[in-house]
């Protein structure tokens, strides 16, 4: 029996609190409402959620045995049934009336006794006690006493036929009643089955949110950590990052030294190109790809000016494969032409690497692709169109947009191997939050920073430092998170939606 | 040139410095309706991607005693600085005479008709062997239709073959244009005309120009 206790407190908390003192660190609330005294709760441990469990497991696989046991058990019993009636129905063809209700009677009692012995293949699965008990012990019932209940149907409707001497009716109904015992058994074990999923899925929703709970309390009693996750939250990182990285914030902090140890591990996670070759000096065939409007085009025109300046226009090629955005091959090769760089126009596959055959002395060869929504069945035919030897893919990401926007981008546009990334009109972004957690969620290698609209000037490297400082300088608005709003943010849905993988290489 | 792009890109030009016109030679073998019908429509191409160019014609010009034909290449490129490409039609000789050792990528047009067959072959050999040039040849057709192309693309493996073997490399060829194509002015220059005016605007490995070295 599952031991249930109701705690009436006057608030929550302390109906919790007194639950927690009777099972400890393993309660799960099962229940709680308002009542005109306060709050009642009602909780249980843990382990017995998980020993009901466990017997229901059991119970589940008694059933199976049972059904396998009954199949094989009916089988013999049918054959058995109908090769003894029938050479009963040889030996009394010629028997009086009064002889007959006897032959009757006997073949019932056989039949009986047949069936009886059903049960008694089980033995594995119950004692003898048990079997004896079938028609009083109600959970007895629900695992081996629906043979003995079906057993009385093939004799019931024995006797209804009792005076018809045809003895084939009998296996038909023997069979009918297998089917049903099926049916009654697997409905057998569907209710219970069905109540500790309930109660296991219950029990994790209810650690979760208590887990989340004891968090947050833990949170709010340290100032530091609440002031922290508040920022965090208010520059645009998401709940999930911030709490995985608020967890493993030393003790004993002051407020300078913890939020300075937070930024330093944003900015470890944060992976750019800050301390090696730039895409200049490295040089390489580059294709920037992304959503509609991200920046792609003056991107391109940006690196190209930049490579251009140091190494000479002679050493830059540009090629552009947005056949569908209007104008866009003319906006290429105008600032193509105010730099002295050819902007060529390719249609496909085979024109590009052509291409990439005439320009392959290019110190670098910039590719300008056509913008795509993440869900655009497009983006597949132009990774594909892109997945040439040597050619590296960089993500142009907008860093105005929302952090869900720039998930569904990175997954849309995934390949296979470190995933470049530029992050674009971060001068206009009011948080850079959103963007620098999807850098470090994904693992981007951020090659460049883009800051405003003048080709070239408007380009940097990446440098962690700079943009962790940037992002946690957000300005106060309407939207601007407060100590009261996480509650709100750390809600069922909030802390679980980003995979655990995702994070599993955050290093502290 | 779009008004954003000028805003945007003001420090460009300044950047990138003077910048001399491309020159792009075309070979002159005898078969001027061919060589004629390139230069239109190259001139029509790139002045529909936005590039201003120049045509000179060399065949015609007679340097003065003083000066070497290389050193007039060199004055007509400085008059034309404004320009983004100079075409220049030039004679066989000056390129295997004065120009030799430059591995330049002259255009050789090349027409249907047998003449113009012996003549283009003769002058790729000459261009190969002797001013160690890399011709691009363009088969220059009557119309562009199925039959026409078939020709040319049976006269394109020909030339390529006989290269090969008597040369002893193939000429880089490219698909070929319609004669009557040039003559529409507010028609559209082809897809493989565009395509062949932007490669020859792409700026050798070295920038300067082949005659400065």
């Amino acid at each position: 029996m599952m031991n249930l206790q109701r705690f009436h407190a006057p608030t929550a908390r302390q109906a919790l609190a007194k639950a927690k003192m009777a099972f400890g660190d393993k309660t799960v609330i099962l229940s709680n409402r308002t009542t005109p005294n306060g709050v009642e709760v009602m909780a249980a441990s843990s382990d017995e959620v998980d020993t009901l469990a466990q017997d229901n497991a059991n119970e589940a696989q008694d059933l199976d045995a049972v059904n396998t046991a009954t199949k094989q058990s009916f089988s013999s019993a049918l054959s058995s049934a109908v090769k003894e009636s029938v050479e009963a129905d040889a030996q009394q063809l010629s028997m009086s009336t009064l002889s007959f209700q006897d032959f009757v009677r006997d073949r019932m009692l056989k039949r009986r006794k047949g069936l009886m012995t059903i049960p008694a293949d089980m033995e594995d699965s119950g004692s003898a006690s048990d079997r004896a008990s079938v028609g009083t012990d109600s959970k007895r019932k629900a695992k081996v006493g629906i043979p003995v209940r079906e057993s009385a149907a093939p004799t019931a409707a024995h006797t209804a036929n009792a005076h018809t001497p045809a003895t084939h009716t009998a296996p038909a109904q023997i069979h009918v009643g297998y089917s049903d015992l099926s049916a009654q058994a697997s409905a057998g074990t569907t209710t219970p089955k069905g109540i500790s999923d309930e109660l296991q899925s219950m029990k994790a929703l209810i650690e979760e949110r208590f887990s989340t709970l004891t968090w947050l309390g833990e949170t709010r009693k340290s100032p530091v950590r609440n002031n922290l996750m508040t920022q965090l939250i208010g520059a645009g990182y998401s709940p999930h990052l911030s709490r995985a990285v608020l967890d493993k914030l030393p003790q004993d902090q002051d407020a300078q030294a913890a939020k300075k140890w937070v930024a330093q591990v944003l900015e470890r996670n944060l992976k750019t190109d800050g301390n090696t070759l730039s895409m200049m000096q490295q040089g390489g065939v580059f294709a920037l790809m992304g959503a509609t409007g991200v920046g792609k085009t003056t991107t391109c025109a940006k690196l190209a000016g930049w490579c251009a300046r140091e190494f000479g226009p002679a050493s830059v090629g540009l090629i552009t494969l947005d056949t569908y955005r209007v104008g866009a091959h003319e906006q290429l090769r105008a600032y193509g032409k105010m730099m002295g760089v050819v902007a060529h126009l390719a249609y496909d596959q085979a024109a590009l690497q052509d291409l990439l055959g005439l320009l392959v002395n290019k110190k670098m060869v910039l590719i300008d692709t056509t913008g795509l929504a993440p869900r655009d069945p497009r983006t597949r035919d132009l990774l594909n169109t892109l997945n040439l030897p040597k050619l590296q893919r960089v993500l142009v990401l907008n860093a105005c947009s929302q952090g869900e926007m720039l998930d569904e981008v990175v997954q849309a546009f995934r390949t296979t191997g470190t995933q470049q990334a530029i992050l674009t009109k971060t001068d206009e972004a009011s948080k850079l939050g959103p963007a620098l957690d999807a850098a470090i969620r994904h693992q981007l290698m951020l090659r460049g920073v883009t800051t405003g609209q003048r080709v070239p000037e408007d380009w940097e490297q990446a440098q962690p430092h700079k943009l962790v400082k940037q992002s946690m300088h957000a300005p106060k608005t309407a939207y601007t998170t407060t100590d009261l709003d996480l509650g709100f943010f750390f809600s069922h849905g909030s802390t679980g939606t980003a995979p655990s993988s995702e994070l599993g290489a955050l290093h502290a | 040139m779009p008004e954003a792009v000028l805003h945007q890109a003001s420090s460009l030009t300044q950047w990138s410095g003077a910048l001399t016109p491309q020159v792009v030679l075309l070979a002159s073998h005898g078969d001027m309706k061919s060589e004629a019908a390139l230069q239109d429509q190259l001139v029509k191409a790139w002045r529909h991607l936005g590039y201003a160019s120049v045509c000179v014609d060399a065949t015609r010009v007679v340097p003065p005693l003083q000066q070497s034909r290389l050193q007039l290449l060199e004055q007509l490129t400085q008059d034309h600085e404004p320009h983004d490409v100079m075409l220049v039609y030039v004679p066989i000789s000056w390129l295997v005479e004065d120009l030799a050792d430059f591995a330049a990528a002259p255009l050789l047009a090349v027409g249907t008709n047998s003449t113009s067959v012996l003549t283009a072959y003769q002058a790729l050999k000459q261009l190969t062997l002797k001013g160690q040039h890399h011709p691009t040849l363009v088969p220059v057709l009557d119309t562009l239709d199925a039959s026409a192309l078939h020709t040319a693309e049976k006269l394109s493996h020909s030339i390529s073959e006989c290269a090969q073997q008597f040369l002893g490399q193939r000429p880089h060829m490219v698909p070929p244009i319609g004669l009557l194509d040039g003559h529409d002015i507010s028609s559209t220059p082809s897809e493989g005309m565009l395509s062949l005016a932007l490669r020859l605007m792409e700026p050798a490995p070295h920038t300067a120009p082949f005659w400065s070295h």
